[in-house]
């Protein structure tokens, strides 16, 4: 488990991480989002104990993270630029990392650059951004390391790569629980790979949370009723947002499902339909209660 | 490629053992591998250089011994420079290609992300860029020494100079290495860091001789040969100490120059404990900006601006025609001005960033104002400081009113100066004895040691150091009488104006030995006038003569032979026999005692004697050692001796005669055009009748003299030898006061009448 504590983080005056605290579980995709500026490469930075915060700390399996070896044992960090040595080839990549990371897979690394069609010998200086992601992605799962930092790793990534990647990481986390923790800026990709969200803005966490929980506590009404029944729908079911236009409401209600299904047959509507939310919807309206506009903040 | 193939043929993960620090070296090496074939590359060009030396001497068919000299000499200077910079090379290449990854931000976070510790990074890092330089150094050492070995040229002396030169080239490595380590660390940018690096190695000598600069400026009083009030600023300088620890092993000074050995490894040790604290302490955002710690930034600037702002004053005040305070002060804050907003907009890589820290370039002009202050108007009373007699334990002083510079040199058989040093320092304590035997000893040899260009130099004599002589022989208890002169002095000088002009000329360097331990130094430009009535007195003591001539027992005992030479007549050695030898030094012990302190105060030279003695030295070669004293007309004994042998020292004489007087004229031929000596000519040749009055006061150039003299005419003398008949040219000046008046044009009223 990984705790962030009370983590804040400046930059000369200005305070780029501000009293961030979260946790983040073994075995599940944590996903970090947030807009450019809000503090997601400094606050991986800080996990991958590369900065040293002003305050709090962090925790990697009981052990704090800056200046230990052995908890940096446990992680793997890819940078939003991923060094690689000038000059180098792949196969000089791997011998040093088998030095920095015992456990690295040496086999399973040349395999893997057999499938993605990188050259063993070939220089990296000649790579493009997404060949260079790539086989960053690829030294840090052959590294075995428990958890691995992405910072906006995907970015350079095409479709079908990305597809490829997630799949990787998908087996890794069933096969050794790997933890994988992921920068994003863009809330669509999160969709169908992350367990967990934290969205970070202007240094500090707006929210945290698990997203299947998310999903299941919020659904969208659509319904026609009587007129004179509108009010009592409403208050029973005291929606996050209500949205109308002519007859037919629409409505964000944060209840179990059978909940909603008996108030909408109390009140005998002309229709009625419970739609599932996109992630995009629920953040929404998740943000909206924690009092921002989500829709300025990162779309 | 699907995705089911990328599940499928997983293999078992090998395991390998963890990160041991030969791996890592190892590692760190194959990441630097250029810098080390650079280096590599120029220790090979190096060993190819001393090779083709070698190869050039070997190549002229010299005496075996004359190579094996060369050889030694070659592997004492040449090798010396070779190797600092190297030292630098190898400093510079390692230390900023080693380290210089933390001033990326990229490589910053791949390393430090790492499950590695810094110390241990650090370690690894450090010691491969130690390795790297050493080795090849190393191998180079080893494979020179063999081809001069291969030969049988490598003497005892040539394998000595070869070690010394290594040891020379290992702490200066270090110091340098150490200091651009320490100048990454404080930098997150290379260039800043390069510049600072550079800054560090010559700073403390820049600001030392700037402000020595205002000492000679503004204090009158102030002798840079002895005082030295921040000579502490030398000691942080790694510049300074390498050249002088450099100097003092090339020439034997073998105790100095293991202090200073001593001290430069001292300052690479701190210098490397500094950076590996920084190193830890340094925080990994640093990376790309100008300064790794903010709080160093504003030291820097303060000890850049500092120095500009006085550096500036001082070359504007040198410039400036008018009032010298105005320009002190105008170049004070043009310096302190253009160096903050220099040093701003380097930390900031923002040209806008030049007018920020106001407050701190206050600050900074206000201590520049207070410093240049107290050097402007002596705040502190430096000039005239003279303590009191209770506060004085003795005194000791040179005052050049004494013999003109005697030179002792040793030469080999071949005629070519050596040094006296080490062993030959001792053999030679009993000819200085015998010369002068209180003060003789290797004091004077060490001296001249000191003063020489390097044990083997080319040419050049060695002087017996009259000014340290002095010093050593002056020194007394009896602080009165020289206290009397320096008050004399100062009330002289508080009426008078300043300048050589004034009949101000004489120069007296002081001591002032306090009760506390503490030794002030100081100098006096007195008036003549002063200095004959308050030193006479002590002239006419024993103590007096015994601090003017140093040679005043001259007894002749081992002098093989005498040459005398003359402006006018070449240097002849004199057929003499040992009594007539003793009889030569028994009359310049009595022309000394003799010679009255006006005669002392105005002696002009016209003569050299030169005293040589036969002595081996540690080589076993006959070595010739020579004494030089200068001759006035007031040596009255020795000139009569010469004349007695049909020496004359004066013109004309019996064995010489002045056949053509040309003189220069001093005003220039346009303007004498009408004048009924000079007319319009450049150059005058004396008419036959004329010629005997001019000789008589006609001073030849050749020794020097004591005094104050001023020269209007010059030109110069056909002298003829009356025996073999050859001429020669001998250059000479006529004084103000004794050119004639046909020669002499009023300019102000010839331009007036006209």
């Amino acid at each position: 488990m990984i705790e962030i504590k009370n983590v804040t983080k400046y930059y000369g005056r200005k305070k780029a991480v501000d009293r961030v605290s979260f946790e983040i579980q073994d075995g599940a995709v944590f996903g970090l989002l947030g807009t450019n500026g809000a503090g997601k490469s400094t606050l991986l930075r800080v996990m991958a104990g590369v900065l040293k915060p002003e305050e709090g700390e962090v925790i990697i399996d009981g052990e704090s993270v800056f200046e230990n070896p052995e908890a940096k044992k446990r992680f793997f960090y890819i940078s939003d630029n991923h060094f690689f040595f000038p000059n180098s080839t792949p196969r000089e990549m791997e011998e040093y990392y088998m030095t920095v990371y015992p456990d690295f897979d040496k086999e399973r690394f040349e395999d893997f650059l057999v499938k993605f069609h990188l050259g063993k010998g070939s220089k990296i200086n000649s790579y493009s951004k997404g060949m260079k992601r790539q086989l960053a992605i690829l030294l840090a799962l052959c590294s075995n390391t428990k958890y691995i930092f992405f910072d906006e790793t995907f970015d350079g990534l095409d479709p079908v790569m990305r597809q490829a990647v997630k799949g990787l990481i998908a087996g890794e986390i069933e096969e050794r629980g790997l933890t994988p923790i992921i920068a994003f800026h863009n809330l669509r990709e999160l969709e169908d790979i992350c367990d967990y969200v934290g969205l970070l803005h202007r240094g500090g966490v707006i929210l945290s949370k698990d997203l299947e929980t998310m999903k299941c506590g919020i659904h969208k009404l659509q319904c026609v009723v009587p007129a004179e029944n509108e009010e009592a729908v409403l208050a029973e079911l005291k929606p996050l947002q209500t949205d109308k236009r002519g007859s037919l409401l629409t409505l964000t209600v944060k209840c179990e499902k059978e909940r909603m299904e008996e108030v909408m047959e109390a009140n005998n509507p002309i229709f009625y339909e419970i739609l599932p939310l996109s992630l995009e919807e629920i953040f929404i309206s998740e943000t909206e209660v924690a009092g921002y506009d989500i829709k300025k903040l990162i779309f | 490629m699907t995705l089911k193939n990328l599940f499928s043929n997983k293999k078992k993960k090998e395991r390998r053992p963890g990160n041991s620090f030969s791996d890592l070296l190892r590692e760190d090496r194959r990441r630097r591998i250029w810098p080390l074939v650079l280096f590599c590359l120029f220790c090979f060009l190096l060993t190819a250089a001393f090779e083709l030396n070698l190869e050039s001497y070997i190549g002229r068919e010299l005496a075996f011994a004359k190579i094996q000299d060369n050889i030694e000499r070659v592997t004492q200077t040449g090798m010396a420079t070779s190797y600092l910079i190297f030292a630098g090379i190898g400093a510079c290449l390692f230390g900023f290609q080693g380290f210089g990854w933390l001033t990326r931000r990229e490589q910053v976070d791949f390393y430090h992300s790492q499950p590695m510790k810094r110390e241990k990074r650090f370690q690894v890092i450090y010691l491969n860029g130690l390795l790297m330089c050493l080795v090849p150094m190393m191998l180079h050492v080893a494979v020179y020494s063999f081809l001069i070995g291969i030969r049988g040229y490598l003497s005892l002396i040539t394998i000595h100079n070869i070690l010394m030169n290594t040891f020379i080239f290992i702490i200066s490595f270090l110091v340098m290495y150490h200091l651009v380590i320490l100048s990454v660390m404080l930098c997150g940018n290379m260039i800043i860091a390069i510049m600072l690096a550079g800054t560090m190695f010559v700073y403390p000598t820049l600001v030392k001789n700037l402000i020595l600069g205002y000492f000679q400026t503004y204090f009158d009083t102030f002798t840079s040969s002895y005082a030295d009030p921040i000579s502490w600023l030398g000691y942080l300088s790694p510049v300074e100490q390498i050249y002088r620890a450099g100097n003092y092993m090339i020439r034997g000074m073998v105790g100095q120059s293991c202090k200073t050995w001593f001290l430069l490894a001292v300052m690479a040790a701190v210098l490397i404990v500094i950076s590996r604290w920084l190193y830890k302490k340094r925080p990994s955002e640093a990376a790309g900006n100008a300064l790794a710690f903010a709080y160093v930034g504003d030291v820097i600037r303060f000890l850049i601006v500092i120095p500009a702002g006085l550096f500036f004053g001082i070359l504007f005040s040198s410039m400036g025609v008018m009032s010298n305070i105005f320009w002190l002060y105008f170049g004070t804050i043009v310096g302190a001005v253009l160096a903050h907003g220099f040093m701003e907009v380097v930390f900031h890589f923002d040209i806008k960033a030049a007018l920020g820290k106001k407050i701190q370039l206050l600050a900074s002009l206000i201590l520049l104002f207070c410093v240049v202050n107290v050097f402007c108007f002596d705040i502190f009373g430096y000039d005239s400081y003279v303590p009191e007699e209770k506060d004085l334990e003795e005194i000791s002083y040179f005052i050049n009113i004494g013999e003109y510079e005697n030179n002792y040199q040793l030469l080999d058989k071949d005629g070519v100066p050596i040094a006296i040093s080490g062993q030959d320092a001792v053999l030679y304590e009993d000819i200085t004895a015998a010369v002068s035997p209180e003060h003789g000893s290797a004091f004077v040899v060490q001296e001249i040691v000191s003063s020489s260009a390097g044990p083997r130099p080319s040419s050049g004599s060695y002087y017996v150091y009259r000014e340290a002589y002095q010093m050593k022989a002056s020194k007394t208890k009896e602080t009165s009488p020289i206290l009397d002169l320096i008050h004399a002095h100062m009330k002289a000088d508080d009426s008078a104006a300043s300048g050589y002009s004034n009949g101000r000329d004489v120069q007296m360097i002081v001591c002032y030995g306090l009760k506390n331990g503490r030794f002030v130094y100081r100098t006096y430009l007195m008036d003549r006038a002063v200095v004959e009535e308050y030193y006479k007195p002590v002239y006419d003591t024993d103590y007096g003569k015994e601090v003017l001539f140093p040679y005043r027992n001259l007894s002749g005992d081992e002098v093989k032979m005498v040459r005398i030479e003359t402006p006018f007549m070449r240097e002849t050695n004199l057929e003499l026999t040992q009594e007539e030898i003793k009889e030569l030094a028994c009359c310049y012990r009595e022309d000394i005692l003799n010679l009255s302190f006006k005669e002392l105060m105005n002696a002009q030279y016209i003569a050299e004697a030169e005293f040589v003695y036969d002595k081996p030295n540690s080589d076993n070669n006959n070595t010739e050692l020579r004494l030089q004293l200068y001759m006035t007309e007031n040596h009255r004994n020795m000139v009569q001796f010469f004349k007695e042998r049909n020496i004359y020292l004066t013109l004309p004489n019996e064995n010489y005669e002045v056949t053509e007087i040309v003189l220069f004229n001093p005003y220039g031929g346009d303007e004498t055009k009408d004048h009924p000596f000079w007319k319009e000519r450049e150059e005058v040749s004396l008419e036959p009748d004329k010629i005997e009055a001019i000789v008589a006061v006609m001073e030849p150039d050749g020794y020097g003299h004591n005094g104050s003299k001023e020269y209007f005419i010059s030109g110069y003398m056909n002298v003829k030898n009356k025996k073999t008949g050859s001429q020669q040219q001998v250059y000479g000046n006529i004084p103000a006061d004794a050119v004639p008046e046909y020669m002499k044009w009023n300019e102000a009223s010839e331009t007036k009448s006209k």
